[in-house]
């Protein structure tokens, strides 16, 4: 395991794509908190200034989407990357149960996830000071929650778009997913306002469609679940129960994938 | 590498049928390969050869019969220790060079550091291979030697090698040849597939002959020339051809 771990860690440093976009992130996080910097505002006559504990809110804001980013790339490219076309099959004679696979994945965005949040925190002390750090200015232990509230969700998202990348292909699997994001909107549209109709009965196709639209991971209130963190530092425990279940269930779809190999898919990328 | 002292077969196929969508692939085909043996496949393009191969380790759901490694019925991460498989046609990672990735198969199959750096020297040196390149800059010839290296990492006791010969300049072929029977005579066990039959007469001790799926005929390679005279004209007797 640890093995494999390594080789997969070295693969992600030598793509150039990583460095790219731990580049933009750290950019995003200096602009964003360059401009935040002593940023006054002025609310119907109450005059504030953003200081480094308003900051924080937004850097972790601004973060999600280079995460989102990370968790994209490596799902899409990398996780499948020995899996495909004709390093397929010599990846499948290596003396490593298929299960650590989808383990390893796991762990190596993790990682890679970890890493963009000591991005932000270095952007952020760039910016505010080392001062800004003190346990009673900066939230610690919200900052280590929201960390792994994100990961298991973004963890989710990488292993969905894996499973499709090696099923359809890395350029299929962009349209895939913006297309499934699309009917997600209108079905989840649909889904709020046959509500009513489905808590009279489930077994209605109404009823059916909403539970089914409940059933799926919850990417809809992701930001609005990372809002309620922020504000109560909870999280609504049925989803962080549906992220699990999906994390678990694509972990064991995905290794079901490899136990095949599939080495007729062309070589992309 | 261990000598086994029983006469188990190492591998065998009973029955194997093996269906691509509509196609059928391979047809009840049976064969076994003892300890020691060298087993060589042949057969015209499209007669079973690779799917025989991928059916012994594991990489297609097989329609009827049963495949048996080592005496286990499943192919598991353990049973792929003892077997180094260079496939026709692959690539190692790009990102890596020869080194790393001989390296890299070689603390999966857990061996001793210090024989493990020998070893992998000892491959560098005797592929020809660039230890510094990374395998994305490699020409072809120099990826087919990689992936033959890389079948003998760990010392195997089954070899399974699909077509090892294409992309290898007449040097190297001779090199093989000579690796092979050494091998062989140590106690390793070693599937052969090729469709160059005078090859199978020098490098394996028996021969599986295919034709549309179905094996034509099992037969040791000295019987097969007391029968027919050479390799050559028992494929024209069983499979046809001039």
């Amino acid at each position: 395991m640890l093995v494999l771990l390594q080789e997969n860690c070295r693969y992600v440093f030598r793509s150039k794509m990583i460095y790219l976009i731990l580049v933009f992130s750290s950019l995003v996080h200096l602009a964003g908190m360059k401009f935040l910097n002593h940023l006054t505002l002025s609310i119907q006559g109450v005059v504030s200034i953003i200081g480094p504990k308003e900051a924080v809110y937004t850097a972790l804001f601004l973060q999600v989407f280079s995460s989102l980013s990370i968790a994209s790339v490596y799902g899409i490219w990398m996780a499948p990357y020995a899996h495909r076309g004709e390093k397929s099959i010599l990846t499948h004679v290596l003396p490593v149960p298929k299960i650590q696979f989808p383990i390893c994945y796991i762990i190596c965005c993790g990682l890679l996830l970890l890493i963009n949040f000591i991005v932000m925190i270095v952007t952020f002390v760039s910016v505010f000071g080392f001062s800004s750090l003190n346990p009673e200015l900066f939230p610690w232990i919200f900052i280590l929650k929201t960390f792994l509230f994100q990961w298991l969700c973004l963890e989710v998202l990488m292993l969905g778009l894996a499973l499709s990348s090696l099923m359809f292909g890395q350029v299929a699997t962009f349209f895939i997913s913006g297309s499934l994001l699309f009917v997600l909107q209108i079905v989840g549209t649909f889904a709020r306002f046959f509500k009513e109709a489905a808590e009279e009965s489930y077994f209605s196709a109404k009823g059916i469609l909403v539970w089914l639209y409940l059933k799926l991971p919850p990417f809809g209130s992701f930001v609005f679940d990372l809002k309620e963190l922020m504000s109560s530092g909870r999280i609504p425990f049925e989803n962080l129960i549906l992220w699990v279940v999906w994390l678990v269930l694509f972990s064991l779809l995905f290794w079901a994938k490899v136990r095949y190999p599939n080495p007729a898919r062309s070589t992309e990328a | 590498m261990t000598n086994n002292p029983t006469t188990c077969p190492v591998v065998e196929l009973k029955d194997i049928t093996v269906n691509y969508g509509f196609y059928r692939a391979i047809d009840s085909v049976s064969f076994n390969l003892l300890p020691g043996m060298a087993l060589g496949l042949i057969g015209a393009n499209g007669a079973g050869k690779t799917t025989s191969i991928r059916a012994i380790l594991g990489m297609l759901k097989i329609r009827k019969g049963q495949v048996t490694l080592f005496g286990e019925s499943r192919c598991t991460s353990k049973t792929f220790h003892r077997i180094g498989f260079a496939p026709e046609e692959a690539t190692p990672p790009e990102y890596l060079n020869a080194r790393e990735y001989l390296t890299f198969l070689s603390k999966l199959k857990k061996q001793d550091i210090s024989e493990m750096k020998r070893q992998v020297e000892d491959f560098l040196t005797w592929f020809d291979l660039d230890p510094n390149k990374p395998v994305r800059k490699y020409s072809k010839g120099m990826r087919r030697r990689l992936v033959l290296a890389q079948a003998f990492v760990g010392r195997p006791e089954l070899i399974i090698l699909d077509e090892p010969l294409n992309g290898l300049d007449p040097l190297m072929i001779q090199k093989l040849r000579t690796k092979l029977v050494e091998y062989r005579q140590k106690g390793a066990s070693i599937i052969y597939s090729s469709h160059i039959l005078s090859e199978l007469e020098t490098t394996c001790s028996d021969v599986v002959m295919m034709h549309k799926g179905k094996v034509v005929l099992r037969e040791s390679i000295p019987n097969l020339i007391q029968k027919y005279g050479s390799v050559e004209k028992a494929f024209s007797s069983n499979v046809g051809g001039n």
